[in-house]
């Protein structure tokens, strides 16, 4: 381009750059307006936006769940109902049973101690020892013992009580409560040895 | 001074990209005299030119973000006034350009003997719209040939023969002008 400023367009370039032009209306209203159509066009179409992606989205998880449904076999919805039925029962058991059981203990070692020793049966005085023994077991593994008491069945349990309690009266350390009444019963049967040990003398063809 | 004055800028820019009435429409008192300009130079009508300027704005305004700081923001402001004008006048007229002419005849047109008392915007409005588009653009906005053929979708072939032709055509016009206020002085 010629940069000389004798020639007419550098004299174009000039006035038109220096030149200043008043609008002959009031522009600015109308930016106004067409700006604010703009924004609130703007949010109609974000609204729009959401609207569409919303029902897709609705449309999309109907799809699925409907198809999850019919993929699912009954049993299967048994089984998982029966799991559930059995999680709820053994969470029950387990904790009835470990309050049960601390409670009872506790019951039945008070009801002991208020009842005088040398009338104690022979049962009583193994549940106490057995029972003693199993107390702080169960505070410390309550949750595994109940949860091993619920899978085993009641009978089981009960089998399993019986043959720990034969076990507990053979490593018993205290008097045998028989003896002891034997002892009372037939004084003047026993004689002292020269050893210290009680030795009672039966006849057995006398009755 | 005018470090102030930078920051005053920087201030106002920030505040029009926050969406701010207030700094827009101290842009807008601004800028609008010399857009209004701009677009007379390409637009002869006025109300027409004031419409391209409106939409400018409207544009300026919403697209503000993608100015990244690069150059001058009064510049890209221009721009987007000049696009607008060139859009309305694809869109609202039938613009024909002519034949490529002899690479020969494409020569610089110097006036020796020219007195400058003349309206600019007088010679401009008697170009057609064609010759308008090229010759603002390079002489105004000092756009290449190549710039120039990429914004009107021609070849720089057909943009430096546009070019000729508007020269020579204000050059006639410039005499024709001369010549009528000789003989309204005799």
């Amino acid at each position: 381009m010629n940069t000389s400023k004798n020639n007419i367009e550098y004299q174009i370039k000039k006035q038109i750059n220096e030149r200043e032009i008043a609008p002959s209306r009031d522009l600015w209203s109308e930016i106004e307006t067409q700006t604010q159509t703009n924004d609130n066009s703007q949010t109609k179409k974000v609204n729009w936006f959401l609207i569409a992606a919303c029902l897709v989205l609705i449309v999309s998880l109907g799809v699925v769940l409907f198809f999850d449904q019919d993929s699912k076999p009954n049993v299967q919805v048994a089984e998982t109902n029966n799991k559930e039925v059995l999680k709820e029962n053994s969470a029950k058991t387990e904790k009835i049973n470990s309050h049960e059981i601390i409670q009872r203990n506790q019951e039945k070692y008070v009801e002991l101690k208020n009842v005088p020793s040398q009338l104690k049966s022979e049962t009583e005085t193994s549940e106490i020892i057995t029972e003693k023994k199993d107390l702080p077991m169960i505070k410390e593994n309550s949750k595994e013992i109940a949860a091993q008491i619920s899978q085993i069945p009641a009978e089981k349990i009960l089998a399993k009580a019986d043959s720990a309690k034969v076990q507990q009266v053979k490593k018993k350390r205290y008097v045998d409560p028989s003896t002891l009444l034997f002892s009372v019963e037939h004084k003047e049967v026993i004689e002292k040895t020269k050893g210290g040990s009680n030795v009672a003398t039966i006849d057995l063809n006398t009755k | 001074m005018k470090l102030l004055f930078n920051n005053k800028k920087e201030d106002l820019l920030s505040r029009l990209k926050k969406q701010d009435p207030a700094a827009q429409k101290i842009f807008y008192d601004q800028s609008v005299k010399k857009f209004l300009s701009v677009a007379k130079s390409y637009i002869s009508d006025i109300y027409q030119a004031e419409d391209c300027v409106i939409k400018a704005f409207c544009k300026i305004f919403k697209h503000i973000e993608s100015f990244r700081g690069e150059g001058n923001f009064e510049g890209w402001a221009r721009k987007i006034v000049v696009n607008e004008c060139l859009n309305f006048i694809k869109s609202h007229k039938t613009v024909f350009y002519l034949d490529d002419v002899h690479a020969s005849v494409l020569e610089e047109i110097y006036e020796e003997q020219i007195v400058f008392d003349f309206n600019a915007q007088e010679l401009l409005d008697q170009l057609p719209d064609a010759y308008r588009m090229v010759f603002n653009l390079y002489v105004i906005e000092e756009y290449s040939h190549q710039e120039i053929a990429d914004t009107l979708n021609i070849s720089t072939a057909v943009s430096k023969t546009q070019l000729f032709r508007a020269k020579e055509k204000l050059r006639k016009i410039y005499f024709q002008q001369q010549k009528k206020l000789k003989n309204e002085h005799i």
